[in-house]
């Protein structure tokens, strides 16, 4: 066995396995140094930067988990994060299951369809400042305020991804439920949700991560208490406020990317398709 | 399908199901996501500051005064500055390191998802330990081996600075051009590989004239989202150097966030993001032609 596994691996020449080690390090040495620092005293750092810790020091993470904007954040961040996907994944393919169907025989779903596509095309930027005065107006610069802000916004990429994975299901699958006398709701419960999964999940992860990795957004709609931060708020404000707490700010790095990191360590094959699927962005 | 009330070809419970169905997300999407864009475009045309209730119509005065205004100029030459120098070094490292990784060794999937790693983070936090990484582990590192280019914080000099922001974006920015080209490379048929190889092609010539036109598409998308990502930069100058020293890593989204929520600014700084948004959709667009040509091949 080991022989035919051999024969199918390419020969690496000493550049191209040099340029994977090089290339590894450098990636992995960010990491490294967030994980070893967090371990540390700030005594210890001043006379041991690089090396790993004498001693594991669990002082910085304890006192993060003890403090309650941390709590806050991370509650904000799965919060938002969740409601906002659990919202996503019914209204998404609600809303792209009859443009996708009906445009090319109604009018209506099909100027729809071009607003909806249209947004692809507006940058973030743009709605920044006027979004600001709307929230304020309705009193909406909260938690389920930046909800619905997210969830408006990814509706283009998800209809243009659910739509585009729509045109793979034969509608003849339809038309004989019909002819069994299914209703329109019946059938798109039963036969065409279940067959979207694969595009659901993309959708699930980009906007996943796009949410819980957000730091304009949050910053513009919840900057006002910390009860209100999100993770990435949390780790902004910390470091505005002990800027020379190094061996704590590496913690709270640490603390914040380790939710991600597990994530990726278990589902990456998806994340990886994920990410990299139908790469357009709004 | 029958036709009914001359509405639609669709059927009768069939469009009432679709449009109930629709509405939810179609009316979330007008109220949140088209609104604010007329909204803005109408605080453009004022001289409004954010929260004074005197204010007048000037029609379309920030426009003509963004154009002369040395701040705006100062932050698209940054940005087009950046976004040359970004998708230069993305580019050429994604596309060396993408046929490496597409080879068959052992670890390869392990390797693959190191190097994938950084697209899963976010960027504020990317940003924040670089710049950690930037402020002690350089300079001790500088220290420690007696280099003394690197004693200095790379981001508090001005012509230094830009290399730091964009260092950090590429570490975290070529993990997902990477992948997309790995996945382009997996569309080259492997007999053509194998006859040019019996034909006495080198490496070199195999990857310019065989491997090339099938990555063209590809590397159209990814120029253009690398060239959007340029043009709006936030997190990371926000992290790493707030738009500093000097003003120096000032991009134009940072400005806009400045001008409109710092020095009530509020009109201007929206005309400005006007100016911004029709050079990304004009960016977009051509986006979406290089995404449809990819599909028809």
């Amino acid at each position: 066995m080991p022989v035919k596994e051999k024969a199918k691996l390419d020969k690496m020449g000493l550049p191209s396995i040099l340029v994977i080690v090089i290339g590894m390090i450098l990636i992995l040495l960010p990491l490294y140094l967030t994980i070893i620092t967090s371990l540390k005293t700030k005594k210890e750092l001043i006379r041991n930067f690089f090396l790993l810790p004498e001693s594991l020091y669990l002082g910085n993470f304890k006192e993060i988990v003890t403090d309650p904007d941390y709590f806050y954040a991370i509650t904000n961040s799965l919060m938002i994060t969740g409601v906002s996907l659990l919202v996503m994944m019914v209204i998404l393919p609600m809303l792209a299951y009859p443009l996708g169907r009906g445009m090319k025989k109604s009018r209506l779903f099909h100027v729809m369809y071009l607003i909806v596509i249209a947004g692809i095309f507006v940058p973030f930027q743009v709605r920044m400042l006027p979004l600001v005065k709307l929230m304020n107006a309705l009193h909406l610069t909260n938690r389920l305020g930046i909800i619905i802000l997210y969830i408006a916004t990814s509706v283009c990429e998800g209809t243009f991804l659910y739509v585009g994975y729509l045109g793979s299901i034969p509608e003849e699958l339809e038309d004989a439920a019909y002819i069994d006398g299914a209703s329109t709701a019946y059938l798109f419960r039963r036969i065409i949700y279940p067959l979207l999964k694969p595009i659901t999940a993309t959708v699930m992860i980009k906007n996943g991560l796009w949410i819980w990795n957000d730091f304009m957004l949050p910053l513009i709609m919840l900057n006002k208490s910390s009860k209100y931060h999100t993770i990435t708020l949390f780790q902004y404000s910390f470091k505005t406020a002990y800027t020379t707490d190094y061996t704590l700010a590496f913690a709270t790095f640490l603390m914040a990317m380790l939710p991600l990191l597990i994530l990726y360590v278990f589902c990456q094959k998806y994340i990886m398709s994920g990410l990299t699927n139908g790469a357009v962005k709004g | 399908m029958k036709k009914n009330n001359g509405k639609s070809r669709l059927g009768r419970e069939k469009y009432i199901t679709y449009l109930l169905f629709a509405l939810p997300g179609f009316l979330l999407y007008l109220c949140f996501f088209v609104s604010p864009l007329f909204l803005g475009v109408y605080y453009s045309l004022l001289d409004w500051n954010g929260f004074s209730k005197n204010y007048n119509f000037i029609g379309l005065k920030n426009y003509v005064k963004a154009f002369s205004n040395n701040d705006f100029r100062r932050a698209i030459l940054f940005n087009i500055r950046y976004s040359i120098m970004l998708i230069i070094l993305v580019i050429a490292i994604s596309l060396f390191l993408s046929v490496i990784l597409n080879r068959n060794f052992r670890f390869r999937t392990f390797v693959r998802s190191v190097f994938f790693m950084p697209a899963v983070l976010s960027m504020l936090t990317v940003g924040l330990i670089f710049s950690e990484i930037y402020f002690r582990a350089l300079p001790a590192f500088g220290q420690l081996t007696g280099i003394p280019a690197l004693s200095a914080n790379i981001l508090s000099s001005k012509t230094t600075a830009i290399f730091g922001v964009l260092f950090v974006h590429v570490w975290q920015g070529v993990a997902i051009p990477t992948v997309l080209l790995m996945s382009a490379l997996q569309t080259v048929p492997s007999e053509i590989l194998e006859s040019s190889l019996i034909d006495g092609a080198n490496r070199w010539q195999q990857f310019w004239k065989i491997m090339m036109p099938f990555l063209v598409p590809t590397l159209g998308v990814i120029l253009v989202l690398l060239l959007r990502d340029g043009l709006t930069l936030f997190d990371y100058v926000y992290g790493l150097t707030e738009g500093g020293p000097g003003g120096a890593t000032r991009t134009i989204t940072l400005l806009i966030y400045q001008q409109g929520f710092e020095e009530w600014n509020f009109s201007f700084a929206i005309a400005e993001s006007l100016i911004l948004s029709v050079l990304l959709a004009s960016l977009s667009l051509v986006q979406i032609t290089f995404t449809q040509k990819k599909q028809i091949y």
